[in-house]
């Protein structure tokens, strides 16, 4: 690196935020039409959005399985999803990888021994990017399948910790993801509070991860607070309206 | 109140094993989003319908074969109705109301007691709330179909059918029903928007 760039400043981070502090983040559930059950987050300068479809016949036929379902996911990032050049946005390297440990954090908590022989469908589009979007497709995709009626175990969502300037640092942005010492993106189960996905860009010491874990487990509750406060808020909205009449 | 519910959260510390629910070490746990109503049953707002031995249906012809019939029901895969269990001879695209007879392991639905439907509209309801569309002793169905001068008939797969009268206004009622089927007194709101948009 031509010139070496601070990450963090008198205790505050490149945004302004002090290390334990999430993005502003905003869930709204309910926004496509015609998919059965939609979601769409925006977190810092993320924005995902999670379309839900099944159960329901399972294509290619041969892959069906007569004791559950399958959850099938389709992570993409749009080409006009960050400042590099993301080309056409079909399936790539990276998004194969990304698509794949979504879905099984997802065949986890679906109860799909209910829909034997079908398929569940979770597509996430990333419309725009700034550093931890598989985190954020969890949480969309998460409050999605709630919107679809799927039956769910548990909710879950996703949260990155990492390590930036030497300090452990909540909720990675764009700058600390690059340039930062490690990226540890995480997806917590709120009941059982069990780690569904870690991965882990750049080295923690196993004293330093078990912070890391400890403080994604506290932002997992903020996050699932608004989680829940996007589903239930249609929910409310329109007992209110019905009230009214 | 009644309080919305979302899937993972603790509805009973006893267990109970019903529809849409989990249980885990003795508790029982919501699986869809749901409300908890006054005498704190557990009511699902959304779910997937999975048909049930007995349910009533309304479906449509999809194929013709030699032995039977194939009829698409809003679920991953069609019934069938065994030739031999209607008298009835059905052609492609045509509309019926059955009951369903068996459902085996992996879902697959076979029908009985199949009456054929003419000519109408089908529209999707969401099927957590058609017990909602129907009422207590066909309370809605009824306010609904007297309003409108309309025949309809509820499948508890979340096909409505519907044909003769004012059907315009009988699918503002059905849409009625579907935004606020969680609210309390919706028949008599039913009954009086339809008696103020009834034509002259």
């Amino acid at each position: 690196m031509a010139e070496e760039k601070k990450l963090i400043i008198n205790g505050k981070r490149i945004d302004g935020r002090s290390p334990d502090d999430l993005r502003p983040l905003r869930i709204e559930t309910g926004v496509l039409n015609e998919a059965d059950g939609s979601a769409f987050v925006q977190w810092g300068g993320n924005k995902i959005v999670a379309g839900i479809y099944g159960p329901r016949e399972c294509i290619p036929k041969h892959e069906a399985n007569p004791y559950k379902a399958l959850v099938k996911c389709r992570y993409t990032m749009s080409p006009f999803a960050s400042k590099e050049e993301h080309g056409r946005s079909g399936p790539n390297r990276r998004s194969i990888e990304i698509s794949k440990v979504i879905r099984e954090v997802f065949e986890n908590i679906v109860v799909a021994e209910l829909y034997p022989m079908t398929q569940i469908d979770i597509f996430i589009d990333v419309l725009q990017a700034e550093g931890g979007t598989r985190v954020g497709a969890i949480t969309a995709a998460a409050a999605a399948l709630a919107d679809a009626g799927i039956p769910m175990r548990d909710m879950v969502c996703g949260v990155a910790v990492g390590k930036a300037d030497g300090t452990i640092v909540l909720d990675l942005g764009k700058e600390e993801d690059n340039f930062g010492e490690s990226d540890v993106p995480m997806a917590i189960s709120n009941r059982g509070k069990e780690l569904l996905l870690i991965q882990m860009d750049g080295l923690l010491t196993k004293e330093e991860l078990a912070i890391a874990i400890d403080k994604a487990m506290a932002a997992s509750e903020k996050i699932h607070a608004m989680q829940t406060e996007a589903i239930t808020k249609r929910y409310e909205k329109l007992e209110s309206e019905g009230l009214k009449l | 109140m009644r309080k919305v519910v979302i899937p993972g959260e603790q509805i009973s510390d006893k267990p109970f094993v019903t529809e849409y629910t989990v249980v885990e070490g003795g508790k029982t746990y919501a699986s869809v989003v749901g409300f908890m109503d006054e005498e704190n049953r557990f009511v699902p707002a959304k779910s997937v319908y999975t048909p049930r031995q007995g349910d009533a249906i309304v479906g449509v012809v999809v194929y013709v074969r030699g032995n039977g019939y194939k009829v698409d029901l809003n679920l991953p895969f069609e019934g069938f109705l065994s030739g031999k269990d209607t008298r009835v001879p059905f052609a492609m695209g045509e509309i019926m109301f059955a009951k369903v007879r068996d459902v085996d392991e992996v879902g697959n639905v076979d029908l009985i007691d199949a009456r054929k439907l003419p000519a109408g509209k089908i529209i999707e309801f969401p099927p957590a709330k058609v017990p909602r569309l129907i009422g207590k002793k066909n309370s809605m169905l009824m306010a609904i179909m007297q309003g409108t001068g309309s025949e309809v008939y509820v499948g508890n797969n979340g096909y409505v059918y519907l044909a003769g009268g004012d059907i315009p206004l009988a699918l503002r009622a059905i849409d009625m029903v579907d935004k606020q089927s969680h609210t309390t007194g919706l028949t008599q709101q039913v009954t009086d928007f339809l008696a103020q948009n009834k034509k002259q």
